[in-house]
């Protein structure tokens, strides 16, 4: 069974008197443990399809399906709860809370749900993030007295820290730099591959869409592409625009 | 909850200048209203301690009047007398709860001496055994002698003394002779000499109360028109006899028509007295009997509850004895009357003060804790998209308001007990008789009072939730997708 998956979904935004569709009708599912790129110019519906699959927005129409349930027929605490327990997420501006220091940070995601670990156990298992990102010698550092790159790894740590099934990530790289970019996607395609958590990540950058093994290409709100990179060249599906 | 608060205090840390002006305020505001508090606190459970200690006592029990009526006496409308008394007192000494009575008789009466005006009086007609039991050591004897029972005479107040001597040249000795004029609605205007017996005060006493003198209770219901008449007249009114019938058509009996038609029957009895002509001036026992002073005429009579019993428990044993039953039981704050209700109406005013106040503090905490939450959309959006429930962002923005005004507001508990400690030690003086009245003497020592830290607490606690509603409503309307949206 597909872990994230989206049945012409469809979604309308007004603005004024007159109405902009983002999503027409779009469709595709993704497997358990994939490293999914949702590529696509400005505008062509990546960061709607993430808030949809990250159950922060709802769909006009059509259906998203998360480990098999709709979204759309869960209330927002059950929302809530299912973004604390199965959903991870990564925003482009890091979003830390500026007034805890890195363990903190990586902790709060732990605090705000109803299951405690053992004290020690969640200690030991913030440190492993920590250290996986390795900021290892920053536990103790604020938000601000670190670096963007440093910032995003410490995003990509707590949005692991749950343990969730999927880590969304909206242009996780587009306030770094071309190294640091690099890093911070060797990084997460590392955690996907140690922790076997289904990434899902925007980008408008070629270099890293090819890092992702499962690309999936937007144009005005519609997939153009769908395939993964183990696929031979002559096997990626090119899909039918089809107006919505 | 740990989270909860870190997140608080260091976003307050954080924000030091808007910590410290919402702080500020709330500290001022509370610092005030200790002190405000403390102070009528200390003004009042003052005034209570010393109208109970030194005029009222716990309870007075009183006949209802259509007219206000002073405690203090004065030139206004008297008290009307309990009916009665013997079977009254008979009555009181059978209710649990009752230490001693005794019973008190008040007028005014101007002074004067060899045909000079010099003065006027409040004066007490009392029982002196039983009041000096109950009130002992609450005047003080500065000349002469207290008064005695049965023997005529009077204790003048000590300033009154004074004030003659200043504005006369008169130096009033005990022994010296003076005059009273009362006037009443009985008999008209009376004029008795008395002996002066002694000369004394209250401790703290001021304005009016400076003026209350002892007398002797016959003096005093000589002046007051209480003549064994009077209790008769008072009887048949009470039973809604015509009074024009009554004196067969019309004057009253002490005026000259007493001598005219009237016709009073040797059993002249409640309901229908007349007068014979003749007989008056033939025998004038009758007359006498009826000018004769009424020995059983009071107005109120105080009572000291036991250590321990319940005043509402004995006003509610009164409320079912036959007899008092019909009279009023007040307290100490009926008996003060104006003075009381001058402590009270500025305790409210105050308080008024202090809601304005509060009003304020709610809206300007309010509306920076509004900007405080814009800055932090992407805080909160997302805290929503990680996993927070509503119930967190409700219990975070809670915390950090609770948690400055809980601060702050402890902070100003402290200041205002420290200005109330202050105050204490330095003695807040009195500078006007509106003061003076008001503070029950010239320096009001303010302690710091249970009731003021409470008020101030609750006002706190209450001004920190009232400010949090608006901008909680505003963080839970922040959408997780803005979290997203936001660069």
């Amino acid at each position: 069974m597909s872990i994230v998956k989206l049945l012409e979904v469809k979604k309308v935004y007004p603005l004024g008197k007159t109405e902009v569709q983002a999503l027409r009708g779009v469709s595709f599912e993704i497997e358990k443990g994939d490293f999914v790129s949702i590529a696509g110019p400005s505008g062509s519906g990546k960061s709607t399809i993430l808030n949809m699959i990250g159950c922060i927005d709802t769909a006009t129409s059509g259906q998203v399906l998360i480990n098999g349930v709709d979204t759309a027929t869960l209330s927002d605490k059950k929302l809530t709860q299912l973004r604390h327990e199965v959903l991870g997420f990564i925003f482009q501006s890091f979003n830390l809370i500026p007034v805890l220091n890195v363990y903190e940070n990586v902790e709060f995601p732990l605090l705000l749900g109803k299951r405690q670990q053992a004290k020690k156990e969640q200690s030991d298992w913030i440190n492993y993030l920590i250290d996986a990102v390795g900021l290892g010698q920053w536990r103790h550092h604020k938000p601000n007295e670190l670096s963007g790159g440093q910032r995003q790894r410490v995003a990509i740590a707590r949005a692991l820290a749950t343990k969730p099934s999927i880590v969304m990530a909206d242009e996780p790289t587009a306030n770094l730099d071309s190294t640091t970019s690099q890093a911070i996607i060797d990084l997460m395609k590392q955690m996907n591959r140690e922790l076997e958590t289904t990434f899902i990540f925007s980008t408008h950058d070629s270099d890293i869409v090819n890092i992702a093994d499962h690309v999936i290409r937007l144009q005005d709100g519609q997939v153009i592409k769908d395939y993964k990179t183990d696929q031979v060249e002559s096997e990626k599906p090119d899909r039918e625009l089809v107006s919505a | 909850m740990m989270i909860l608060l870190k997140i608080a205090f260091r976003n307050l840390r954080e924000h030091k200048i808007k910590t410290l002006i919402i702080g500020s305020l709330i500290a001022v505001g509370i610092a005030f209203l200790v002190i405000g508090n403390s102070v009528m606190d200390t003004i009042t459970s003052g005034m209570q301690a010393s109208f109970r200690r030194n005029f009222t006592s716990d309870l007075i029990l009183r006949s209802p009047s259509e007219e206000d009526v002073s405690f203090f006496g004065g030139f206004g409308a008297a008290s009307p007398i309990l009916k009665d008394y013997p079977q009254l007192v008979e009555e009181i000494k059978a209710i649990p709860g009752i230490e001693s009575y005794t019973p008190m008789l008040n007028g005014a009466a101007s002074i004067s001496q060899n045909d000079e005006s010099l003065s006027f009086a409040l004066l007490w007609g009392i029982e002196p055994e039983s009041y000096r039991e109950m009130f002992a050591g609450s005047f003080t004897l500065a000349e002469g002698e207290d008064l005695q029972s049965g023997q005529e005479g009077i204790v003048l107040s000590q300033s009154i003394v004074d004030e003659i001597e200043e504005d006369k040249g008169i130096r009033l000795e005990p022994g010296d002779k003076i005059l009273l004029s009362g006037q009443n609605n009985n008999t008209g205007t009376k004029i008795r000499e008395v002996t002066l017996r002694g000369i004394g005060y209250f401790e703290n006493s001021v304005g009016l109360l400076e003026r209350i003198s002892f007398i002797d209770v016959n003096t005093l219901r000589a002046l007051n028109g209480l003549t064994s008449f009077q209790a008769v007249k008072d009887e048949a009114s009470l039973e809604t006899v015509d009074e024009t019938n009554l004196f067969g058509g019309e004057g009253n009996l002490f005026e000259d028509d007493l001598f005219g038609e009237a016709v009073v029957s040797d059993d002249a009895s409640v309901g229908e007295p007349t007068l014979d002509f003749d007989n008056i001036l033939g025998d004038t026992s009758v007359r006498e009997q009826y000018l004769s002073l009424d020995n059983n005429a009071w107005q109120f009579l105080l009572l000291k509850l036991a250590p321990g019993a319940s005043e509402t428990q004995v006003k509610a044993a009164l409320a079912k004895a036959p007899l008092s039953s019909q009279l009023l039981s007040e307290n100490w704050r009926w008996a003060a009357g104006f003075i009381a209700g001058l402590a009270y109406g500025i305790r409210g005013i105050l308080n008024v003060v202090i809601f304005a106040v509060a009003i304020v503090a709610i809206i300007i905490i309010m509306n920076t804790l509004v900007i405080s939450i814009t800055e932090r959309f992407a805080e909160i959006g997302t805290i929503r998209a990680i996993g927070g429930q509503r119930q967190f962002i409700r219990s975070m923005i809670t915390t950090e308001v609770l948690m400055t005004t809980i601060v702050f507001g402890l902070l100003g508990m402290l200041i205002g007990a420290a200005i109330v400690g202050l105050f204490y030690v330095i003695g807040v003086e009195a500078n006007n008789i509106f003061f003076q009245i008001l503070f029950g003497g010239q320096v009001l020592k303010p302690v710091l009072s249970p009731g003021s830290l409470i008020i101030s607490f609750v006002t706190v606690a209450v001004i920190g939730v009232i400010s949090s509603l608006y901008p909680t409503s505003v963080a839970l309307g922040i959408s997780p997708v803005q979290a997203m949206q936001r660069r």
